[in-house]
């Protein structure tokens, strides 16, 4: 065999070893797959779908639509995790205090569980808008991108 | 003042929490601080039980929400989701903190029961120089 094929042979198996690597170490991981988060799963799926929105949604109106409601629900991903970040820090100062002020500590809790459940009444104001803005079938193949 | 479930639920909160691997090593930490400081066996095993309940209330909070996002992601994926189906995904929301927040206070007093002031000072500053 000329050498140029036989590095051509080495290469192939080289690569279909490692793909079945992967297909195998996947496979293990989806075993232990760790919890998703809501608000980063959210993120994740959504700005995914910010990137090819232009190229599933022909109609330019309907596409820019659509990104103008990816580009919100990322933004208002964002404005949580500052919340979020904003009530963590005013319990650390709390849980510094020589008394611990339980009542106060749920008090920061139901703070932040407000600031979830006003942006979530967003999110899904803005996905209504989504469906209005997209066919049954762009919805469906931006679905594709996670 | 060192909190040992109250540390958790900061996590949680801020986002740190969202690593797992971060609260292992932080709990790992604490259980090799124990071991160091407690030397009594008993209470020692005491507060590797709290520390062990922590990290129980910290994974059931973790499943809590898997099942949100789980649920959320299945409404985002229908086009035809309604926002009642929406709405029902946060509706364990408040019983989610409710009980998160009572597991981790639990296993904050059973941990300090078990370890004596000057010995959680100790696991206090072993903990935060690492």
């Amino acid at each position: 065999m000329r050498p140029s094929r036989v590095l051509c042979a080495s290469l192939i198996c080289g690569v279909a070893a490692a793909f079945l690597g992967c297909v195998t170490a996947l496979s293990a991981c989806a075993k232990h797959r760790p919890a998703r988060l809501p608000l980063a799963s959210i993120y994740a799926r959504n700005t995914a779908r910010l990137e090819v929105t232009t190229i599933v949604v022909t109609d330019e109106q309907r596409a820019d639509r659509a990104r103008h409601i990816y580009t919100a629900i990322a933004a208002l991903g964002e404005r949580l995790e500052k919340e979020r970040e904003h009530t963590a820090a005013q319990v650390v100062h709390l849980t510094s205090q020589p008394a611990l002020d339980l009542d106060q500590v749920e008090a920061a809790i139901g703070r932040v569980k407000r600031d979830q459940k006003a942006a979530f009444v967003r999110y899904v104001e803005l996905q209504m808008e989504l469906r209005k803005a997209l066919t049954p079938r762009e919805f469906k193949q931006l679905g594709r991108f996670q | 003042m060192f909190w040992v479930g109250l540390a958790t639920l900061i996590m949680l909160i801020n986002g740190t929490g969202d690593d797992s691997r971060e609260f292992r090593r932080r709990v790992q930490a604490m259980h090799e601080a124990t071991e160091q400081f407690v030397p009594d066996l008993g209470r020692r095993t005491l507060a590797d039980h709290a520390l062990d309940e922590t990290t129980a209330a910290f994974l059931k909070h973790r499943e809590r929400l898997d099942k949100v996002s789980h649920c959320i992601a299945a409404a985002d994926a229908d086009y035809a989701a309604t926002r009642a189906e929406y709405t029902a995904c946060l509706d364990t929301l408040d019983e989610m903190w409710a009980v998160s927040f009572t597991d981790f206070m639990r296993a904050e007093q059973h941990f300090r029961a078990a370890v004596r002031p000057h010995e959680l000072i100790q696991i206090h500053q072993k903990v935060r120089k690492q």
